[in-house]
């Protein structure tokens, strides 16, 4: 980075950076700048000097982080003397969102933040939150990205973030893990999560004996409202009793083993086995899969989305030219499988993700605009919509030609893949339906990509029922 | 001993969220959590908390019921 005062460049403040006061985000062309208050700015200096901060730091668990000097920073001065001192953060590549993870994500973004409360705590520090939100997935795996919520542990003081870990974490988890209930509209439900109180009233007389419900839901939501109005100042209480780290700690260690020990087999899931008994011959298969290789190949594209990616396959051929690749499936088992496979194999540049096309992450929280749209996080160069279509159409309704138009209005470059009627899984789909989906047809499907796009590459798979486009924007 | 204590403790207790203080419940939980390491806080902390919560102590007035209510 250069020393050379810096210029104001078109800025923009992270608009879900607003919840704590002693800084806020600012993405200043393609830097990431933060600025902080003066204890913040302290305790960010300590930081630095401490030991574990450069043990995860340098195992790439805490994004990288600078402290950089005003002149440096390309604010309009009236910005610049709100705050004390700046901090310029690593860009991470796709910012992705609790509600769009699978269970191991979320377990594994739950087990570094203990980690980083573990060591604080030992460090005289702690984390004043914890949320998923200060997590995010790199090169597939978590990173804890809200560096300043490092700041001085008090004497005395509790773990501050215990409620919200569980709101945010333990409980979507231990909802998945016990009752089979899926994490990603609990946690799209309420930005804060599942309410101890809710939680506490989806827990049965008989999960009380599931491990950890008892204490961390069930006491919890007794104890909150036997005391959440008390006027008594508990905290002092604590402090004078001699509440000391080591009962932080103990706390922490125990939760983590739970989390861990938490585990989901996928029930309930529709996708999850799907590679094994997919419909079309071997050398269809094979076909297909040249045919998306040289298409990514030939793109050029840098992002490329896998819609409807179910085991990952394509989305692995995609990930060998393209930069970064986002592999969403409506069905979250499928997804937990790509994670899991991914990690196993150290798979870098694709990061999957529970998405509904049909039904899309919002904008949403604080004016609407705290958490965005997946497409503004990461606007593809290239969508691959394969074996997808039929399934927006006759099971969600969708119009073929909105369908069209929406692809259209995320990416200049589209492989769609075309199954017809005569196919058996089109044919299950149709089966216990009314078929009023007279659009549903190979012409209506070329001539709707032709008002959008010009068609590149055509390739009619050998069983006849499957033709896959290349489309790009026609100019 | 300890389940028996937090048991106790917990059946006892009424529900008087008259306004919002989402941190204190929790907070009190991790002493109970804290298992033997806790043992000399919670003593410290006293007895008037146990009394209070098997129903020796004051309870809460009309008021305080009624804001619940209305939150």
């Amino acid at each position: 980075m250069s020393a050379h005062t810096a210029h104001p460049v078109e800025h923009g403040i992270d608009a879900g950076s607003f919840r704590d006061r002693d800084g806020r985000i600012y993405l200043a062309g393609d830097r990431v700048l933060r600025g902080l208050s003066e204890g913040a700015l302290a305790d960010f200096r300590k930081l630095e000097g401490k030991k574990f901060y450069r043990r995860f730091a340098d195992a790439g668990k805490l994004v990288a982080t600078k402290e950089v000097s005003g002149d440096e920073v390309p604010l309009p001065q009236e910005e610049k003397a709100r705050w004390a001192g700046f901090l310029e953060h690593e860009r991470i590549p796709v910012v992705s969102y609790a509600y769009e993870w699978s269970f191991g994500m979320l377990q594994d973004a739950a087990l570094l933040t203990l980690d980083l409360v573990e060591a604080a705590v030992k460090a005289g520090m702690t984390l004043k939150d914890a949320t998923p939100y200060n997590v995010q997935f790199v090169a597939g795996k978590p990173v804890f990205i809200d560096i300043p919520s490092f700041e001085t542990l008090q004497p005395g003081s509790t773990w501050t973030g215990y409620r919200q870990f569980c709101e945010m974490f333990l409980f979507p988890l231990m909802l998945q893990a016990y009752k089979g209930i899926d994490i990603q509209p609990m946690m799209r439900a309420r930005i804060d999560g599942v309410g101890v109180q809710t939680m506490a009233r989806m827990c049965g007389f008989r999960d009380r004996f599931r491990k950890g419900v008892f204490s961390h839901v069930w006491l919890q939501a007794k104890l909150d409202r036997r005391f959440g109005a008390t006027s008594q100042d508990v905290k002092s209480e604590l402090k004078s009793a001699g509440f000391g780290k080591e009962l932080i700690l103990a706390n922490v260690r125990k939760t983590r083993k739970l989390v861990q020990k938490l585990s989901w087999g996928g029930e309930g899931s529709e996708w999850g086995a799907y590679e094994e008994f997919h419909n079309y011959s071997e050398s269809d298969h094979a076909l297909k899969e040249r045919f998306i290789d040289e298409c990514v190949r030939d793109s050029g594209a840098a992002i490329v989305w896998d819609i409807g990616a179910n085991t990952g396959q394509f989305s692995r051929i995609a990930a060998k030219n393209a930069q970064q690749v986002l592999a969403m499936d409506i069905d979250h088992f499928a997804v937990e499988r790509m994670y899991r496979r991914h990690k196993e194999e150290g798979v870098e540049n694709i990061l999957p993700l529970v998405q509904n096309v049909c039904d899309p992450s919002p904008s949403w929280g604080w004016r609407g605009r705290e958490r965005g749209e997946l497409v503004d996080r990461a606007k593809p160069d290239l969508v691959l919509c394969l074996a997808l279509i039929h399934h927006v159409v006759i099971t969600a309704n969708v119009p073929l030609d909105e369908f069209i138009e929406w692809l259209a209005s995320l990416t200049d470059q589209l492989v769609i893949e075309y199954v017809s009627r005569s196919d058996d899984k089109v044919e299950t789909l149709l089966r216990n339906k009314e078929d009023k989906y007279h659009d549903y047809s190979r012409e209506n499907l070329e001539s709707a990509l032709a008002r959008h796009y010009a068609i590149r590459k055509t390739l009619p798979l050998e069983s006849g029922n499957r033709f896959l486009y290349w489309c790009a924007r026609a100019n | 001993m300890k389940y028996l204590l937090i048991t106790i403790l917990a059946l006892f207790t009424q529900p008087a969220w008259a306004y919002l203080d989402p941190g204190t419940g929790s907070m009190l939980l991790q002493v109970i959590l804290g298992g033997i390491a806790a043992v000399g806080v919670a003593l410290k902390l006293g007895w008037h908390k146990i009394r209070a919560a098997l129903g020796f102590a004051k309870k809460p007035d009309e008021d305080e019921e009624t804001e619940q209510e209305a939150s």
